[in-house]
């Protein structure tokens, strides 16, 4: 399963918590409006984009930190940021690109701190229904996952993220393209140097 | 050994980003080359026990943590 990234989401109203007073915002609109519209002063139009792409952007952030409340905080810090940061947004972009590059900020400013605990330890507790699902073969699942998760932290920054927004986000070749600033063909490169190491970590799981 | 083109080739597809001109070159090399066949094969498994891992919830709404203060 993965998280995929909507532009352009069209479901009901929704309730939002941004203000005092229950307002409902139109979940359909696209992010140039929803941040035109927050530009304009009309704060609420937030919650859209939040909702949006909270999802999307704490499972970038969990794959590419490890940790479930650090991935929780950059996520958090991330949309901080990018309300601080709306007037500077260029509308030809894609959101996602734009806010991509605050949020692979915000995990490097996260990780330049003194650490607080195990960066390891915090990748085998929480991690979605799957991890919490009883199946037959539960324990070797549960094996082969955490040699995943540990596969993909041991990738060097610039290939994780490739696999990262590729598998976990679902962004095609031209959007990793415009979120890294790399021509497409550095984005492919990438991927395929990723995946040789992976499919070294993790032969024996490949091999079954 | 595959050659690194057709290696690319095959990584394209799995990725389901093949222009048609490229669709043709891949089906050509699936039915001609086993070895090719093994490494496509390897290759979808590899990315399906990483996509096993699948999305973690988020479990309280982020929107609802954001301090309102800042925003």
């Amino acid at each position: 399963m993965r998280t995929t990234c909507p532009s352009r989401v069209n479901v009901r109203p929704l309730l939002t918590n941004f203000s005092s007073q229950a307002v409902y915002l139109d979940q359909s609109m696209d992010d140039a409006t929803a941040v035109q519209r927050c530009l304009d002063g009309e704060s609420a139009a937030f919650e859209t984009l939040v909702t949006r792409y909270q999802q999307v952007l704490f499972n970038v952030a969990f794959r590419m930190l490890g940790d479930y409340e650090e991935a929780r905080d950059v996520a958090q810090n991330t949309f901080i940021k990018v309300y601080e940061k709306l007037g500077t947004y260029d509308p030809q972009r894609r959101f996602f690109s734009w806010m991509y590059r605050i949020l692979m900020n915000e995990c490097l400013n996260l990780r330049r701190r003194p650490p607080m605990g195990s960066f390891i330890d915090g990748i085998d507790g929480i991690d979605g229904v799957a991890d919490r699902t009883p199946a037959p073969d539960a324990v070797e699942a549960a094996e082969r996952r955490r040699d995943v998760k540990h596969a993909i932290l041991a990738l060097p920054p610039m290939y994780r993220e490739v696999v990262v927004l590729r598998h976990f986000a679902a962004l095609s070749y031209e959007e990793m393209s415009e979120a890294f600033g790399v021509p497409a063909k550095t984005v492919k490169s990438r991927l395929y140097s990723a995946r040789q190491q992976l499919a070294g970590e993790l032969a024996a799981w490949v091999q079954r | 050994m595959i050659p690194s083109k057709d290696d690319a080739l095959l990584q394209t597809a799995v990725d389901g980003e093949l222009t048609r001109d490229e669709r043709v070159e891949f089906d050509r090399l699936l039915a001609t080359s086993a070895e090719a066949r093994d490494r496509f094969t390897a290759l979808r498994k590899l990315i399906s026990i990483v996509e096993e891992l699948g999305a973690c919830s988020v479990i309280r709404s982020i929107a609802k943590c954001l301090p309102s203060n800042r925003l």
